[in-house]
């Protein structure tokens, strides 16, 4: 078990709700990844009258926490007025904080997500940033408050993994009482256990499940690579040397530099 | 006499109403939902208090899926 924010977890895996084949096929992936958390976002209604709610029912059955986004927002006013409805809306004060400065890359804006994290941790939330690898920045967040940071791996839905390994590394190595969750760009289950072997506390990804041939299958994958991962940090990993070691010891193997002493 | 928009449709109310007999009127008397008014949030609690004015624009935000 672990502690993220005010909830005791089972699981470090968080998954996305977005973008699977079918709802039945979400619900059966959220299920077999074993993730006790689950974004979710908001929209507006299009028609006039009310539309049926079959996916919060669907959602809700998953006995999940919710952890609501605030996508496509641009400035820090649109994603506090967003977390202000996800609050309402979800009952819950956790807001995955998504402030974005480019819509090709869809990396945050840092200047706007550090103005949103200010307010909304003022006002009570319990704020989850979605940043870059940037030292300074997650710092900047620290001070605004925030106790978890979410840096990215790599851009959002590209499945490429970690781009700078050191920088993630520095921010684990730097800031050590901080919950760190890589968010975005993973696209493998070995990307996910390269996180939780750098000690990350959790990974939180949504397409490289939803995307996946087989949804349900990729779920349980993700579940036991992020798993391994940590119980390899856990465990203590060996270090990384430049040089050969032998791991069969040699002396008085039989034919151990004979060569050279006869 | 006034006109108000309720998602993307322009609607004609006779007379003033507040948010909640607005939502009533049309069908959203359960469910999750939450309503921004000139894409403001406005709380719940509020709903019965807040009149409509001339081009107001109430919008209803449903959860939907995210990433």
């Amino acid at each position: 078990m672990w502690k993220l924010a005010d909830k005791m977890l089972s699981s470090r895996f968080l998954l996305g709700t977005a973008q699977y084949p079918s709802l039945q096929v979400m619900c059966d992936a959220i299920t077999a990844s074993a993730t006790n958390v689950i974004t979710v976002s908001l929209k507006r209604q299009i028609s006039g009258s009310a539309p049926d709610n079959l996916v919060w029912q669907a959602m809700r059955k998953l006995n999940c926490e919710l952890l609501p986004n605030t996508a496509g927002c641009h400035q820090a006013s649109d994603a506090v007025n967003t977390a202000e409805i996800a609050r309402e809306l979800f009952q819950t004060n956790w807001i995955k904080l998504e402030v974005i400065g480019d819509d090709y890359n869809l990396q945050p804006d840092p200047f706007e997500l550090v103005k949103a994290a200010t307010i909304l941790v003022k006002n009570g939330f319990e704020v989850f940033p979605y940043c870059t690898d940037d030292l300074v920045l997650c710092q900047r967040l620290i001070d605004s408050g925030c106790r978890i940071l979410m840096p990215w791996a790599s851009p959002i839905g590209s499945g490429k993994g970690m781009m700078n390994p050191y920088a993630l590394e520095t921010l684990r190595a730097r800031l050590p009482d901080v919950t760190l969750i890589i968010d975005a760009g993973i696209g493998k289950p070995s990307q996910a256990a390269r996180a939780m072997e750098m000690g990350y506390d959790a990974v939180l990804l949504n397409t490289a499940v939803s995307l996946a041939r087989d949804p349900v299958q990729m779920a349980g994958a993700f579940r036991d690579a992020i798993h391994a991962g940590r119980e390899a940090f856990n465990a203590g990993l060996m270090p990384e040397r430049n040089v050969a070691h032998p791991s069969t010891a040699l002396i008085d193997t039989p034919f151990w530099h004979q060569s050279q002493t006869s | 006499m006034m006109r108000v928009r309720l998602n993307n449709q322009e609607i004609t109310l006779d007379d003033a109403q507040t948010i909640k007999e607005l939502l009533n009127n049309h069908g959203y008397t359960d469910g999750c939902y939450a309503v921004t008014l000139n894409r403001n949030f406005v709380a719940k609690h509020t709903y019965d208090h807040i009149k409509l004015n001339d081009r107001d624009h109430v919008e209803i935000i449903h959860p939907m899926q995210g990433g």
